[in-house]
């Protein structure tokens, strides 16, 4: 046993000083009395209990001075501990998994109590620090002994809708590190439900889990992508941590009417992930929810909500001697996914042969004529495999440039500033995106006519990527991302509005780019004048599926409830009360 | 500081129970007792034949001439009555002493107003004398200081050595009021019965200090004879407040039944009972009843 402050050990003197006090206060007041004769009929019936009456006086001195030395030892904050007694750094995963039921009680609320006990039983010398962890840590209460501080810095712990990052917990190496030099004073404590992506914990962290198996369905995976005009998919991966086989009912709604535009049954493995694409037709767009039917024990995930946004095509051109090719390919994409809007005049983007006109983008075959694209334009090259500069170029994502000749291609040199992706054996460069004069291009080399370039399937890869990129199309805006993501919203304006909307409620949040995904709703981002829906959602199989591969951790034995001296003190509060049950008859009868 | 029992306020009071017992008793106070004995007094009784050596003086005349019978007129002898009073003087009695006083002092003087002779002895653990024989109004002032310049004293109360000692003074019967709190650890019985015996017309008079009746004090005490000094220490609780004030109600109940059974007038009063209420109740009454 150690005492955090024995120095209150020689508040054990008082009692001395406190002995003299009772003793006098115990003499008791004379009262004459007329009629003693009559008394002594009392006297006679007190007498049974004479020797209680002698020895009440010296007993309750006894509870009295075992009160105050309960009391005293309260002071000194004993533990059973042999003196050590590490500082805890409690740390709470409030990821969405922890939102799930048990017992009534959140996983959450059950770390919270556990946590409590562990806070209420401190010793008068040990510390503890409480910290919260999803996507990153956030310290709550730092080193303390105060047992209420660190209680309420578990009561505004909130539940996130987040999933548990998997180096969420990185930094805590530092800290372990430190721990061992300093002879393992901190002991970090982890309480997780372990429902999470494959962790790496770094040394000297003890896990403890909290709650137990519970049944579980999820929404892992969601998209919703126009097809054709529309007409659009509902592609959307669950997973089941139920021991048998389930059928689950889904629904798709409207985020804001709740008009049902699709019921489906989706058939779930035991413990297993399944997928489904469901074809949608005479779908609006806006937000939308997918929602699982019925319960389970975590509610966070078994709702994805979705956004579907107008299509927003390329306005483009044909500049060539050849048109037919590339209107074909413009028709092919404006079907597919409203890539093109074919237009004459104000065209964002020109695909060119030759000499390009003033758009604010251009794809550039079979380059002729002076252009600021390219300078001292010269003879053909003789064709031959090209050599990559740009290895991992978006532009070769799709294609193996061993396999083209690049027949026609002339001898040039690409403006300063152009990021060469191909070029000839002499250095010629036969691939290349420049930019000048506020004008980007993508200049490809080569005579498409030439070795039926234009049958094969590489022009229309080319047209289409280098579309996308000199337009910025490269990521599609999704239809919904993971909680905890950050998203850019197409445009160029720095403000903007950003609509949350979760349930019947609309709320505006504050707008900044990229836009940080924290909670489980339904976003409407307006930029450039161009209403953009989001939807976020847990959309994490480690959240929602079963508890990862690995035996459990040992259990982790460590003090709770009242400390000693709590109950010391309470030991003295009822020997006073006993004592003052005997002495109050002396007082007041 | 007690009231001077000499004082013209008291003895206006005094003097106002006197006219109250001078109309309620119709002028027959105990100083006009009637007695069986006949005699020269003013007050004719009876008539009876007249005998050789018969005052002839008492021949009535007017009888005679109607009926030529001697008859003489008898008249009641007209005795002046000795009232005894019995004051406890015991230190039992320190907190209603003032109150006795005034209830003797009451009494006394309606006694001598009545033309009786008034005799005041102190009673404690021996009997004292405090007026040796007062009779008359001019009488009334002596009386009242005698009274006055009483004390208690003693160190307890034997009722029955004070009443033989008492007998052995005063052999002539006479009304014995006796104004206690009749606590007498060796018992009242003996006494009453002793001074019935002795042929008086004996008259208990209560009184009680309201904090004597009860108990108010809770807790450890040490409780203390206010007589002997004796000294005991005590837990008291409700418990011990009940049987204290049982057993005060039993003497009580013992002493009325004892009073009853034998004829002995008796009246209880405490001394928060303004003493001329007590008088006048007792003259309401037509003196003491038991």
């Amino acid at each position: 046993m150690s005492f955090g402050f024995p120095a209150f050990f020689w508040a054990a003197l008082a009692l001395l000083p406190l002995a003299a006090v009772y003793f006098i206060r115990t003499r008791p007041r004379r009262q004459a009395v007329n009629a003693f004769f009559l008394w002594q009929q009392v006297f006679q019936q007190k007498s049974a209990s004479s020797l209680f009456q002698k020895l009440r006086n010296l007993l309750s001195l006894l509870l009295v001075a075992l009160a105050f030395l309960a009391a005293v030892l309260a002071l000194t904050r004993p533990v059973f501990d042999e003196g050590k007694t590490p500082d805890l750094l409690v740390i709470i995963d409030r990821s969405a998994s922890m939102q799930t039921i048990e017992g009534g009680k959140s996983r959450l609320d059950l770390a919270k109590d556990l946590a409590a006990s562990w806070f209420t039983a401190l010793g008068g010398s040990q510390r503890a620090a409480v910290a919260t962890v999803a996507t990153r840590l956030e310290y709550h209460a730092h080193l303390t002994n105060q047992a209420r501080l660190l209680r309420d810095a578990l009561d505004a712990i909130k539940p996130s809708d987040l999933a548990l990052d998997a180096h969420s917990l990185d930094e805590l190496s530092l800290l372990s590190s430190a721990a061992e030099k300093t002879s393992g004073k901190t002991r970090v404590l982890f309480l997780t439900d372990r429902h999470s992506v494959p962790l790496v914990l770094p040394t000297g962290i003890e896990v403890v889990s909290i709650g137990s198996a519970a049944n579980n369905i999820g929404i892992t995976a969601a998209d919703l992508r126009w097809v054709a005009p529309g007409q659009a998919t509902l592609f959307a991966s669950l997973i089941s941590d139920f021991p048998e086989p389930r059928e689950v009912e889904m629904e798709l709604v409207s985020a804001g009417e709740g008009t049902l535009a699709r019921l489906f049954t989706v058939r779930l493995p035991a413990r297993g992930e399944v997928s489904e694409s469901i074809p949608l037709e005479s779908i609006q767009p806006g937000a939308w929810l997918l929602r699982i039917r019925g319960k389970d024990s975590l509610a966070a995930d078994d709702v994805a909500p979705l956004g579907l946004n107008s299509p927003q095509p390329i306005p483009v051109q044909v500049a060539a001697k050849n048109p037919f090719f590339f209107q074909q390919c413009i028709a092919a994409f404006s079907r597919a996914d409203s890539l093109f809007e074919p237009i004459n005049g104000f065209a964002r983007l020109s695909l060119v042969e030759g000499n390009p006109p003033e758009t604010e983008a251009s794809l550039i075959f079979a380059p002729a004529g002076e252009s600021p694209f390219w300078k001292t334009l010269g003879e053909e090259l003789p064709a031959g495999p090209p050599e990559v500069i740009a290895k991992d170029h978006p532009l070769l994502a799709r294609l193996d440039p061993a396999l083209l000749g690049f027949d026609g291609a002339r001898k040039l040199t690409a403006p300063s500033g152009s990021v060469v992706v191909l070029a000839h054996a002499d250095g010629t460069p036969l691939l290349y995106t420049c930019a000048v004069a506020g004008r980007t291009a993508v200049v490809f080399n080569f005579d498409p006519a030439r070795a039926d370039f234009f049958l094969s399937p590489w022009f229309p890869v080319f047209v289409h990527d280098a579309a996308v990129l000199l337009t910025g199309r490269e990521n599609q805006f999704p239809s919904a991302v993971a909680t905890g993501s950050r998203v850019e919203v197409p445009g160029t304006e720095t403000t903007g509005e950003a609509v949350f909307r979760t349930g019947e409620t609309n709320a505006p949040i504050p707008y900044q780019m990229p836009a940080l995904i924290e909670r489980i709703g339904n976003y409407q981002f307006t930029r450039n004048a161009t209403a953009w829906h989001l939807g976020g959602a847990v959309f994490s199989a480690g959240e929602s599926g079963p508890i990862g591969a690995g035996s459990p951790p040992p259990e982790i034995k460590l003090a709770s409830g009242w400390p000693l001296a709590a109950w010391l003190l309470l030991a003295a509060v009822v020997v006073v009360i006993s004592e003052e049950l005997l002495y109050h008859r002396r007082k007041v009868g | 500081m007690s009231a001077s029992l000499t004082d013209p306020a008291f003895i206006r009071q005094l003097e106002a129970l006197n006219l109250l017992a001078r109309r309620v008793l119709r002028g027959s106070l105990q100083a006009d007792r009637r007695t069986e004995r006949r005699g020269t007094g003013i007050t004719f009784a009876d008539y009876a034949p007249y005998n050789p050596g018969d005052d002839y003086r008492a021949i009535d005349w007017k009888i005679y001439a109607r009926t030529e019978e001697l008859l003489i007129k008898l008249f009641e002898i007209e005795e002046d009555t000795t009232v005894y009073i019995l004051l406890d003087c015991s230190r039992s009695m320190a907190s209603k002493f003032d109150y006795a006083r005034k209830l003797a002092a009451a009494l006394g003087y309606i006694a001598l107003n009545g033309m009786d002779r008034v005799v005041v002895h102190g009673m404690a653990d021996h009997l004292t004398t405090i007026v040796d024989s007062a009779r008359s109004r001019s009488q009334v002032f002596s009386f009242l200081r005698d009274l006055e310049a009483a004390e208690t004293f003693g160190t307890g109360t034997d009722f029955n050595v004070c009443t033989r000692s008492f007998q052995a003074r005063r052999r002539k019967k006479g009304v014995v009021l006796v104004i206690s709190d009749f606590f007498y650890p060796k018992g009242y019985q003996e006494g009453l019965k002793f001074l019935q015996w002795a042929g008086h017309d004996v008259f208990a008079l209560q009184v009680h200090d309201p904090a004597d009746l009860t108990c108010s004090w809770l807790g450890d005490l040490e409780i203390e004879c206010i007589e002997t000094a004796a000294l005991q220490k005590i837990t008291i609780t409700e418990k011990e407040v009940r049987i204290y004030q049982e057993a005060v109600a039993a003497w009580n109940e013992g002493l009325r039944s004892e009073c009853t059974r034998r004829g002995v007038g008796l009246a209880c009063t405490t001394s928060d009972v303004p003493f001329e209420v007590v008088i006048q109740s007792m003259l309401r009454k037509g003196g003491l009843v038991a």
